[in-house]
């Protein structure tokens, strides 16, 4: 790669995360300005795509427009300071330990892009082939669609890389790992930070720690699947849902739930799988209309309105696209009943469960133990927010085992070839979840 | 009296003493769940850096670049592209042959791994199978010389196992 060449992707990634950071930073109050910024790459991603797909050709006239139209907006908001949960703030003995686990990640990155540069085997066969046809096929890209793996796939994951490729003039194999890499330190940070605002910064960092050491996490960041992009932004969602309960005085609350639509939507619009996020979410979150009907109704209303763009594009697409999907066949329901497909489905969460990882050294019972001795806030884990997650969870999970059991795949091939990304695409919000069981920090809550 | 007095001293005496008992036991208790939670969090620490570690020594052993899969067929196939391009074939149909084609045989697995790889090169060509009617022919000969003579088409390109024919004329 030349040096011009890394110039323009830089460029890319800045444009986008410069809309990426007007959207957090107008949607997030300005006591979570680290958040805003590490959300920012995602939202920026998703912002991105949704101009590609939309305008194709004026993409460059589209974006350098929207480009001044965000320059005045960060004028004007040019002395909002880093406040709220700082960096600076954090413990030196916490930041020393997680830099150097950073680094080495970043380094086995680089390598791992550099040796592999198409990524592994659905990295190139669906998600570039798909950008390969966005960059390549011109203005009738979607007569292609047929002919590719699986053509019914969202596209934000392969807009992006188009986008780098349009952006440098020819086809850069490596860009296509760019999003990737970039969303797995940015779901890191996410972690790390929405834990050390709401329990503390000890919590936020070992948690943090426990992501950067699930290799398989790492790996599937350099390969050029959508998985880890689509991890990014279950969390970011799930971590701002967690932030509006536990923030219930502060003004600005809805708006909080809003970048959270808008952040399912973008996961809606990088696999099928965040339809199914979507779905889950408002579910959950219409779940105390009982109890607190008006207030609930505010809260879905405010996550649609994030989501209601996304989802218009998702619509478009699928609407206008032929190709069907293969993976879920709801005409075969009379698999539902059938006991041995239950019985290996379980039999596959049991052996993967503890292994998705594949950690040298595993960290659950150090995780567990963390959990104990810190103790576990009994009134948070009655509260609403954190029973909103695990709904959240529970849904997508019972989703994903419903297609399971319905496949039309060869049900040990369609376990054995995915549920690892399954569970990678769900553990940063699992380890947020897990985190939100313990009791804060007292000294940081007293601060 | 004072024997009532007595027991009210030996009582508050009882009392102190168990209060101080209680709350060195809470303050060892609490100084224990402290220790605890250090070893957990430190048994965390450790976990991360041996795992990150693994995955860098895991990287290290990964196959170099020009023996990357996808890159050697880019190689291969870049001529094949120059030359469609050159002859003014933008995008359509090409027919991906094998032996197998010829020996009118399912294709292996390696037949469909080499599809797949060549058509992710080749996009916006779409490589079809069992299908000889299109205007140029791809043929791939990773396993040996051809089994069927296809002397009577124009051939483009040779190399590399990999042969381009032209079957019929572009309007």
């Amino acid at each position: 790669m030349t040096n011009s060449t890394a110039l323009y992707l830089s460029l890319a990634l800045g444009v986008s995360i410069a809309f990426g950071y007007c959207l957090t930073s107008s949607l997030l109050p300005s006591r979570l300005s680290w958040l805003r910024l590490a959300l920012a790459p995602g939202a920026g991603a998703g912002v991105c795509a949704f101009i590609l797909f939309l305008f194709r050709r004026p993409m460059f006239t589209v974006e350098f427009a929207l480009l001044g139209v965000m320059v005045w907006f960060l004028w004007r908001r040019r002395r909002v300071a880093f406040t709220g949960m700082n960096i600076s703030d954090w413990p030196a003995p916490l930041l020393a330990l997680t830099i150097p686990a950073l680094t080495l990640a970043a380094y086995a990155f680089v390598v791992r892009v550099y040796r592999m540069p198409h990524g592994n085997w659905d990295g190139w066969a669906i998600w570039n082939w798909e950008a390969r046809l966005l960059y390549r096929a011109g203005p009738h890209w979607r007569d292609f669609l047929p002919f590719a793996f699986h053509g019914d796939y969202p596209l934000l994951v392969p807009s992006m890389t188009a986008r780098f490729w349009r952006y440098t003039g020819f086809e850069v194999p490596e860009a296509g790992a760019w999003l990737g890499i970039v969303l797995a330190f940015c779901s890191i940070a996410v972690l790390g930070l929405t834990l050390a605002e709401l329990r503390g910064a000890g919590l936020g960092t070992l948690l943090a720690l426990t992501l950067v050491g699930t290799p398989n996490y790492l790996a599937y960041a350099t390969s050029q699947y959508a998985d880890i992009p689509l991890g990014f932004f279950f969390l970011g969602a799930v971590a701002l849902i967690a932030i509006h309960f536990e923030r219930e005085a502060q003004p600005g609350r809805m708006r909080i739930l809003a970048l959270a639509g808008f952040l399912a939507g973008c996961a809606g619009w990088t696999k099928n799988e965040g339809i199914l996020f979507i779905s889950s979410a408002c579910t959950a979150l219409l779940l105390p209309a009982f109890r607190q009907r008006s207030q609930t109704l505010r809260r879905l209303a405010a996550f649609s309105a994030g989501a209601a763009l996304p989802l218009a594009v998702i619509v478009i697409f699928k609407l206008t696209n032929q190709v069907q999907n293969d993976i879920v066949a709801y005409g075969k329901l009379q698999k539902v009943l059938d006991l041995s497909r239950h019985a290996m489905i379980v039999s596959y969460v049991g052996k993967h469960l503890f292994s998705f990882g594949v950690w040298s050294l595993s960290p659950f019972i150090p995780l567990l133990a963390l959990i104990v001795f810190t103790g576990i806030d009994r009134r948070a884990v009655a509260g609403l927010g954190w029973l909103t997650l695990v709904c959240i969870m529970f849904l997508v999970s019972a989703g994903y085992y419903f297609v399971y059991l319905t496949t039309p795949i060869e049900l040990k091939v369609h376990i054995e070839s995915s549920m690892d990304r399954l569970l990678l695409q769900i553990w940063p919000s699992l380890l947020l979840i897990g985190g939100l069981m313990c009791k804060p920090d007292v000294r940081q809550t007293e601060s | 009296m004072l024997r009532l007095e007595r027991v009210f001293a030996s009582l508050h005496t009882t009392c102190l003493l168990f209060d101080q008992v209680w709350f060195d036991r809470v303050r060892r208790l609490a100084k224990l769940k402290q220790f605890l939670r250090f070893t957990a969090g430190a048994a965390i620490v450790v976990c991360a850096y041996w795992n990150v570690v693994a995955f860098n020594q895991a990287t290290e052993s990964l196959a170099p670049r020009d023996g990357d899969e996808i890159v050697m067929r880019e190689k291969r196939l870049a001529p094949v592209r120059q030359i469609l391009l050159f002859n003014g074939y933008l995008s359509g149909e090409i027919a991906f042959i094998t032996n197998r084609d010829f020996d009118r045989l399912p294709p292996l697995p390696e037949d469909d791994k080499r599809w797949s790889q060549s058509q992710y090169a080749m996009i916006p060509w779409v490589l079809v199978r069992n299908k000889r009617d299109t205007p140029f022919l791809l043929v791939d000969f990773w396993d040996g010389p051809p089994h069927q003579n296809l002397e009577a088409l124009t051939k483009l390109y040779d190399g590399d196992g990999l042969v381009l024919f032209q079957v019929k004329k572009l309007p």
